[in-house]
């Protein structure tokens, strides 16, 4: 149970298992779905463009398994935080021991054009544990984390199956996969869990979202199709800008005032608008819309050259200071 | 040679991966 709090925005306790919830749903469809992939019959029944990478799912599936084990660990790990509260020590000491297990293990890592396999495997632990600190903390009002997760991942996967200009391409449909079933996961979970909320995620929740959104964009790759769109590979970062804008602000507020990062509070983006004067379901719907745009940034970025990709930038750097000019006013008069 | 799928596969695709997620996880989430 999450009871009400100085900072919190609900008045009465509700529950908080809905990250198990998400957590089961992404594990059974995954499961049943890489072990149905070896059986002739069901090879059968689908089309040949999709039935020709089912050999494909099943040589890959101890991959996806141990993915699955890593976020399993994490969902664990966030349901003790909700049962008991973790020390902030513990909890990302752990964030990162997985982070580390699956870029190593797994061999997933951020493709940056950085010739030092430590240099990309220490941005990509950052990365992971990076996004599941970012799920977390934009997890303070009913229905925002689990839907901008959900606008997110849907946006990631429709970038990976688009169909590409130069015509020998094939959609990835493998992380794909991941990504659509946590978003009909999500959307499962947001029934129960837009305003007003009967349950929440918790940090059971937060922690798996978070964890795999950050596994999925890794385990994608951005320029295989085209050599002319190196940049690409900033997609994730385009569709993952807001999360990320809430963290670090979060971040820098909580520094300048000479708190701790890890210090809980009523500071984030969402709250900042809420004090601006906007009701908490409008403040959920501006950060799912800004989510959007900047995600449709990753689009056009898959699909211009490099003088497009400055345009691009232009314009998530656009929103970005939008939303920032926006904060302005908050932060002059801070309200705990 | 592989073969390109066509929107209607890619759109059931889509529909396969997000429905049996959201059945679930809707199921589930009611019964915490």
């Amino acid at each position: 149970m999450d009871k009400p709090g100085y900072r919190k925005v609900h008045t009465t306790p509700i529950p908080l298992g809905g990250g198990v919830g998400i957590w089961f749903s992404v594990a059974t469809t995954l499961l049943a779905a890489t072990l149905l992939a070896g059986l002739p019959v069901v090879r059968q029944w689908l089309p040949e463009s999709l039935a020709q990478h089912l050999p494909g799912v099943v040589e890959s599936r101890w991959k996806l398994w141990g993915i699955l084990a890593g976020g399993t660990v994490l969902m664990l790990l966030g349901l003790e935080d909700d049962r008991r509260g973790l020390k902030w020590q513990w909890r990302l000491a752990i964030e990162v021991a997985v982070a580390t297990v699956i870029v190593l293990w797994q061999q997933m890592q951020l493709s940056l054009f950085i010739d030092n396999g430590w240099v990309t495997g220490l941005l990509s632990v950052l990365w992971i544990v990076g996004l599941i600190n970012a799920f977390n903390m934009i997890d303070n009002m009913d229905g925002l984390s689990g839907g901008v997760a959900a606008i997110g991942s849907a946006m990631l996967a429709g970038m990976l199956l688009m169909p590409q200009a130069t015509g020998e391409s094939q959609p990835q449909w493998f992380v794909a996969a991941m990504l659509l079933v946590l978003v009909g996961a999500l959307l499962g979970f947001l029934v129960h869990n837009r305003a007003p909320a009967k349950i929440f995620m918790g940090d059971a929740g937060a922690y798996f979202v978070g964890y795999w959104v950050a596994v999925g964009s890794l385990a994608a790759t951005y320029t295989g199709y085209q050599s002319a769109t190196p940049h690409a590979v900033f997609a994730p970062l385009c569709v993952l800008a807001i999360p990320l804008y809430d963290m670090l602000s979060v971040i820098w507020i909580r520094i300048s005032e000479g708190r701790s990062p890890f210090e809980g509070d009523k500071r984030h983006f969402s709250h900042r608008l809420v004090e601006q004067g906007w009701s908490k379901t409008q403040a959920v719907w501006i950060i799912y819309l800004a989510t959007f745009c900047c995600g449709i940034n990753a689009w056009i970025l898959a699909r211009t050259d490099w003088v497009g990709s400055l345009w691009v930038l232009a314009n998530l750097l656009g929103i970005v200071g939008l939303l920032a000019l926006l904060d302005l006013g908050t932060h002059r008069s801070p309200k705990r | 040679m592989k073969q390109d799928a066509a929107v209607w596969e890619v759109v059931g695709f889509v529909l396969g991966c997000l429905l049996p997620a959201a059945l679930l996880a809707w199921l589930a989430v009611g019964l915490v």
